[in-house]
């Protein structure tokens, strides 16, 4: 009796004046619960889901799911590309939906970098962004001062609601480009007409493979089965890098080239096929334009001796490689995305498509220059497209280069750049010149961060808006590189208050039009599973044998057939329908017509003497997955990795604290010895640490690679051209 | 408890100056004989001045909600489960408790159901039920969840934190936990 008298006693506040006070605030007590509802024991249900992130893997995922929670996910098996499993990245997924870390709600910041937030409503959020949307209309007779910074977080078909949002609103002030691979980009397009690989899955039947620039292991690890399975079938395989990276470890070769030299590693392979007369001369007959003018250029300016110079790859090694390359046919050749971040990327990559095509290497199975392919996108861009309401004064968007992104909005005056929309992007964290991308967001009134983790750019926000996971949302998805199509249906409810990019503008366009009519014509009447409907394509449909869309349920994945072999129709995409190694477009933009070596601009200086790169990590992609608790029990701290050599020349000791500096900034990092990075580099990985300052672009420049404003409007950025010093801190 | 309850969801971050005095004036007449944890809670939080009340939000928001990642997330999961992951077999056990007693949360699957507020609640719905199924219901739920993580939660606020209304909530939190294990002892 006394127990339960003490357990009712202590409620405490029951009938009280404070419960009274309190009674009046919130719902009744349990109105927050229902009658709990009948369900199976034990039963489980599987979803398809799909990778979003900027990776060549895209995989199709299966979420097991029970009682509404995610139990695992695992890779699809239906897709040949995958065989059922995902990679390191993928496996976390879970952990992604259910971290306490998950932004949850609508927050608003009292300032930015406060660290003072309010939580808010979606309404009040809608509001506070249509009012400041309304009154920049109101000012200035357009909507230019809003600027849109949007890119490769997540490549759902249907994230493409921002972009189609703000076209609804009128014209905006859009980062154009593509900070990953422009250059190459425009490179094939000047060759071929497009980009356009073989479907990997080909490299099987490939009697040698060469990997140049690229990492699979750590960024396309369903490629390195394939490769090592080529392998095991008796293809050599050869590695191209200034790095012996975890891939170059498993080849049967590994060439160290020094940085920004490919071209010329190219070229002095051509000197030696051409002189052994290992060239296609059939091919380049049939198939090119400007060959004579190629081969007349490589004889006359070109020797083995001089790309071994320049590359710092012995003579014999050259001279095995081309020969290697020109009689074990078909090769495959796998063009990086790393080796196309200089200042002659877009050069080199045209040296090595004009060795492919000297071999006839083109448009074979088994062959290629293989670079990336957007032919599988076979979206409406239904969610993107918008039809704006044509109120303004202006006749179109203003576009400023993603890759210069601070300096371009600090630049603009008329009008100046008031609000600021980020979204799939961590600029703050991301970007190169930090210090740079930090002024821009500050000089905007408002900035309006959507994510699912709190960043850097979300800590110079405004407000920040919650986004859904894959696992809660409809979409369709594509890769670059492989050419399965997946679809992705919620597995799960959207958890917190969390809205997928579509909503939210459908959100804050019926809001826009709830204050002013008219003022915004994104349709808000859809469902996501209808407008996910109506993206993809009749071709795609026709293609995958589909009547309805939704089929790509059945298997959660389909492929788009017919790219075995890239070109092999030899229906180029170029002006004159064939290979052009002379390339007038190529021209037209500034570069040289054929496929010439082009020194790097470097900026080294005497103080700031050593190139720094900075590729990508294999426990994260960009900013994302590396900052999850799962793989901060893997690894949890930034390092910089330099030769022994370097190392014992400035004293410094494994483990040691050391200052990496240019004109730009300066970071503190450790020092991690190994001989696997060349003796006068020096090696960071990007990424984003879970509580760690630690941003690798506080020392990258924003130089432009050579390339890239062909194709996507605005050139590259030469991640890997920057200079820094290294001492020990 | 109630006091507790509303807290957690966020009803007292924008609560005005005279509200919180109705509140503290009322809190003063509660009879905390014997639990000297909770009066000194209710003490410390009556000598929080208006600022201090009124900036609660932005550290409530720090340790509990976000943007960025709270510093004393308030779920069950995160002081059970070892890699603090939500919605796993230790917030399903809270579901599987719910249930048990006839209820879900709403909206089952969009919040997780280890929330703290959530399972305040509940503890308050079996309380104020009387009945004795109820009140077994609640000393089991007690024993089994709520008591498990509270004093860890409070530990990880003031390892934390230093605002004065966050802190007396804390203690109020202890208090209110230490009376409650006393009870079932």
């Amino acid at each position: 009796m006394k127990k339960e008298h003490e357990i009712t006693r202590r409620t405490f506040l029951k009938g009280s004046a404070a419960a009274g006070l309190l009674a009046g605030i919130g719902g009744a007590t349990l109105s927050d619960f229902s009658k709990a509802t009948a369900r199976a024991e034990g039963e489980t249900q599987e979803f398809f889901n799909a990778c979003p992130r900027n990776c060549y893997d895209t995989c199709s995922i299966i979420t097991t799911v029970q009682d509404g929670v995610i139990k695992h996910v695992r890779g699809n098996p239906n897709s040949t590309y995958t065989n059922g499993r995902l990679c390191v990245k993928g496996y976390n997924y879970p952990r992604r939906v259910y971290s306490p870390d998950r932004i949850k709600y609508p927050m608003r910041q009292s300032a930015k970098g406060s660290g003072q937030w309010e939580q808010i409503t979606w309404d009040e959020a809608f509001t506070i962004i249509a009012e400041k949307i309304l009154e920049i209309k109101n000012k200035y007779g357009n909507t230019l001062p809003i600027c849109l910074n949007k890119y490769s977080g997540n490549f759902n078909v249907l994230t493409y609601g921002i972009e189609g949002m703000m076209s609804s609103i009128g014209h905006t002030t859009r980062c154009q480009g593509t900070p990953c691979w422009p250059a190459g980009i425009d490179s094939q397009n000047f060759d071929m007409g497009a980009i356009l690989n073989a479907d990997p899955e080909s490299m099987l039947k490939s009697k040698m493979i060469i990997v140049w620039g690229a990492n699979p292991a750590w960024c396309s690890v369903h490629s390195m089965h394939i490769i090592q399975k080529a392998k095991e079938n008796g293809a050599k395989v050869v590695f191209i890098d200034p790095i012996m990276t975890a891939s170059a470890s498993k080849a049967d070769q590994f060439i160290e080239i020094k940085s920004s030299t490919d071209g010329a590693l190219a070229l002095g392979m051509c000197r030696y096929i051409l002189d052994h007369k290992l060239q296609d001369d059939a091919w380049m007959e049939e198939n090119s334009i400007g060959h004579e003018e190629f081969v007349d250029y490589v004889k006359k300016n070109i020797t083995v001796e001089w790309a071994s110079e320049k590359t710092g790859v012995p003579v014999q090694v050259i001279e095995n490689l081309a020969y290697e390359y020109a009689t074990m046919e078909p090769a495959s050749i796998w063009i990086g995305y790393g080796m196309q971040r200089h200042t002659n990327g877009g050069a080199n990559v045209r040296c090595i498509d004009a060795l492919a095509a000297l071999c006839g290497n083109v448009g074979k199975m088994g062959a290629g220059a293989n670079y990336a392919q957007l032919d599988s996108w076979l979206f409406n861009y239904a969610a993107m497209t918008g039809n704006g309401a044509n109120t303004d004064n202006v006749e179109a968007d203003r576009n400023i280069n993603i890759n210069n992104f601070g300096a371009d909005l600090l630049s603009l005056t008329d009008p100046p750049v008031e609000m600021l929309w980020v979204a799939c992007r961590n600029p703050m964290g991301q970007d190169p010149e930090t210090g740079v991308v930090r002024k821009a967001y500050e000089s905007c009134d408002l900035v309006v961060t959507v994510d699912q983790f709190f960043n850097e750019s979300c800590n110079m926000s405004d407000i920040v808006l919650p986004c859904c996971t894959i696992f809660e949302t409809w979409g369709l998805h594509a890769s670059y590189w492989h050419y399965w199509y997946h679809g992705n249906q919620p597995a799960i409810a959207q958890m917190y208050e969390s809205k997928t990019d579509v909503e939210i503008a459908m959100g804050l366009s019926e809001k826009l039009n709830s204050l002013q009519a008219g003022s915004c014509t994104y349709p808000t009447d859809r469902t996501m599973e209808e407008w996910c409907a109506m993206e993809m394509t009749d071709g795609a449909k026709e293609l995958f044998g589909f009547k309805d869309w939704k089929e790509i349920f059945e298997k959660g994945t389909a492929k788009v057939t017919g790219y075995e072999a890239a070109w092999s129709d030899g229906q180029f995409r170029t002006p004159s329908g064939k290979y052009e190694f002379y390339s007038e477009q190529a021209a037209a933009m500034g570069n040289h017509l054929l496929p010439v070596y082009r020194e790097a601009d470097e900026t080294k200086t005497d103080e700031y003497n050593v190139r720094l790169i900075t590729p990508h990590w294999k426990y994260g992609l960009h900013s994302q997955f590396q900052n999850l608790d799962w793989m901060q029990d893997i690894h949890n701290e930034p390092f910089v990795e330099i030769h022994p050599q370097m190392a014992k020349d400035r004293g410094i000791e494994d483990g040691d604290a050391v200052r990496v500096e240019n004109e730009i900034g300066y970071l503190v990092v450790k020092a991690k010895l190994t001989q696997n990075v060349p003796r006068d580099e020096a090696v960071i990985y990007e990424a984003w640490y879970k509580d760690n300052p630690f941003n690798v672009n506080y020392v990258v420049k924003a130089i432009p690679a050579d390339m890239g404003v062909f194709a996507t409007g605005q050139p590259g950025v030469s991640f890997h051209d920057s200079f820094v010093s290294i001492k020990k801190a | 408890m109630m006091l507790l309850q509303k807290y957690y969801q966020g009803y007292l971050c924008k609560y005005a100056d005279l509200q919180w005095d109705r509140l503290i004036e009322a809190l003063g007449k509660e009879d905390t004989d014997g639990f000297t944890t909770l009066a000194k809670g209710y003490e410390a939080l009556a000598h929080t001045s208006p600022r201090n009340r009124r900036e609660m939000m932005y550290e409530f928001n720090r340790l509990f909600v976000g943007p960025d990642a709270p510093k004393a997330p308030p779920y069950e999961a995160c002081y059970r489960n070892p890699e603090r992951t939500l919605m796993q077999e230790e917030t399903l056990a809270v579901r599987a408790f719910y249930r048990k007693a006839g209820l879900e949360i709403k909206n089952i699957n969009t919040q997780p159901d280890d929330f703290i507020a959530f399972e305040l609640e509940f503890l308050l719905g079996m309380l104020e039920d009387g009945s004795g199924e109820k009140k077994a219901y609640a000393e089991e739920f007690l024993r089994e969840h709520l008591l498990v993580w509270t004093f860890d939660h409070v530990r990880e606020i003031r390892d934390n934190t230093k605002q004065p209304v966050i802190l007396s909530m804390a203690t109020i939190l202890q208090g209110i936990s230490e009376a409650l294990k006393e009870g079932l002892a």
